[in-house]
């Protein structure tokens, strides 16, 4: 069971990643999955602080560099 | 990545054409007032002149750094896929956008204040205000209907 590293929480919408636990496994730095996902380092920083919630897109590529579902990788809760 | 380098030689390109487009306005119209063939009936205040000079340099200058940071991305692989990842980086497009939003309302209301300032000062300034008011609604209303078919 991996623990949630990073909550985002606005206007009802509640999401968690695991980034930067599945980075840290794999040894990697912002950088590099950036570089992977075609993004920037600031992006994925965000992402990791909770201060962005993804794009659809680079959601599913980020999932996917990491071989995991979409759901595995950012939980999404909303509590209205 | 090939589309981006076309594109940046478009965009080098038609910078190119601006900065010798403008730089030919600049003689034909001031030999134009020199030889008399166009009269000058301009009244500018020593303010207004410097004011234009400034603005009319800034531009060619920042023409030529435009032009100069397109041909050294061409030049350099390195940084022309750094640049490009940047351009389509979702997160830099979300803040250019909510920056863009918020300058937006506060440029309008400033126009608004403005405007309403003018109408008690001076009446040329205030259609001249009240045109731009007028323009910028319109093509707000254009903008949303257009995009709202689009998406």
């Amino acid at each position: 069971m991996q623990s949630k590293l990073c909550i985002y929480s606005k206007g009802g919408i509640h999401t968690e990643t695991t980034i930067k636990q599945l980075r840290k496994e794999r040894k990697l730095s912002q950088d590099d999955l950036a570089r992977a996902v075609g993004t920037t380092r600031q992006t994925i920083t965000s992402i990791e602080c909770g201060k962005y919630i993804a794009s659809l897109p680079l959601a599913m590529k980020i999932a996917r560099f990491f071989g995991k579902p979409v759901e595995e990788v950012f939980l999404y809760d909303e509590t209205l | 990545m090939n589309e981006y380098r076309i594109s940046i030689r478009r965009r080098r390109i038609l910078l190119r054409i601006l900065f010798w487009f403008t730089l030919a306005m600049n003689i034909v119209i001031g030999e134009l007032f020199v030889r008399n063939i166009l009269p000058d009936q301009r009244t500018f205040t020593e303010l207004a002149n410097n004011f234009s000079r400034i603005v009319y340099f800034g531009f060619l200058i920042y023409l030529g750094f435009a032009i100069h940071n397109c041909t050294k991305l061409l030049q350099n692989e390195a940084i022309l896929k750094e640049k490009y990842i940047a351009s389509r980086d979702e997160r830099s497009l979300f803040i250019r956008e909510k920056v863009n939003r918020i300058a937006f309302d506060v440029f309008f209301a400033v126009l608004f204040c403005a405007t309403f300032i003018a109408s008690l000062i001076n009446m040329a300034v205030f259609h001249t205000l009240v045109a731009v008011l007028a323009f910028v609604v319109i093509l707000k209303a254009v903008l949303q209907v257009y995009m709202e078919r689009k998406y």
